[in-house]
């Protein structure tokens, strides 16, 4: 189940950084994708609250920022038992 | 950590230093690039006027200035303000400048205002806070659009900036639609 989401998370980030989704490990930031600026976080938020029907608080907001967090946060919204 | 207002994951936010001033601060406001959207461009820059800027906002109940500092190293790299508070009918202006480019990337500016929207609403109690950005700056625009600031007017062509006219779009964020998604 977990993984589902993890490749749903990495899916959103390939699209909105243009890049394969192999080359997205969960440790993937803004540290090492250069385009990763305040444009494609926006889109990253967006395209996550429509692909997991949530919406996120402004502490969520600074938090999503590799997969390995944005999957920690959707946890600490309960959805993981009904992704 | 030497006397945070308010404390991030990533950064806190601290009343400014003269040191502060006296360090890089000076230097940012008379970059081109970092002050491209700022009005303050326009006049010459030197340590002293910002130490006389500094100085005025001991007194000033009107504006809070804040230094952004990095948690893990105590670097300040930039300033976020609340200028123009109406006491009255309880609004500011929010404003910011990310002067160490290291920090451009918007992850920290992201942080930053997350954390002075906090201060505007729980702290000072203000019912909006108002942003206006010049259209091409779509950096700032998406920010506001991630905090769901609402865009509620455009000013056409009133900034100049390098040489052309540019639209200003005006937004605002109310106390309520923050308080519905961060309750």
């Amino acid at each position: 189940m977990d993984s589902n989401v993890e490749e749903r998370i990495r899916n959103v980030m390939s699209a909105v950084f243009d890049m394969p989704v192999d080359e997205i490990d969960e440790y993937s930031s803004p540290d090492n994708i250069e385009s990763w600026d305040s444009i494609n976080h926006m889109k990253i938020v967006i395209a996550l609250e429509e692909e997991f029907n949530v919406q996120f608080t402004d502490s969520d907001i600074i938090e999503l920022i590799n997969v390995k967090l944005i999957m920690a946060v959707l946890c600490q919204k309960r959805l993981g038992n009904i992704l | 950590m030497y006397n945070p207002y308010i404390v991030g994951k990533q950064i806190y936010l601290r009343h400014p230093t003269e040191e502060d001033v006296r360090g890089k601060w000076h230097e940012w406001f008379s970059d081109e690039e970092t002050t491209k959207y700022l009005e303050s461009r326009f006049w010459p820059n030197s340590k002293e006027s910002q130490l006389a800027f500094y100085n005025s906002l001991q007194m000033d109940r009107n504006k809070l200035v804040l230094s952004i500092v990095m948690l893990s190293s105590d670097e300040h790299f930039g300033v976020i303000s609340l200028n123009n508070i109406n006491w009255v009918h309880r609004f500011g202006d929010i404003g910011i400048v990310i002067g160490e480019k290291t920090y451009c990337n918007g992850v920290y500016a992201i942080e930053a205002y997350s954390l002075i929207l906090k201060i505007a609403f729980l702290r000072l109690n203000l019912l909006n806070v108002k942003a206006g950005y010049c259209v091409a700056n779509k950096s700032s625009g998406a920010i506001l659009e991630l905090f769901k600031f609402k865009t509620v007017g455009m000013y056409k062509k009133l900034f100049m900036v390098d040489g052309k006219k540019e639209d200003c779009v005006v937004n605002y964020l109310d106390k309520e639609t923050w308080l519905n998604r961060n309750s």
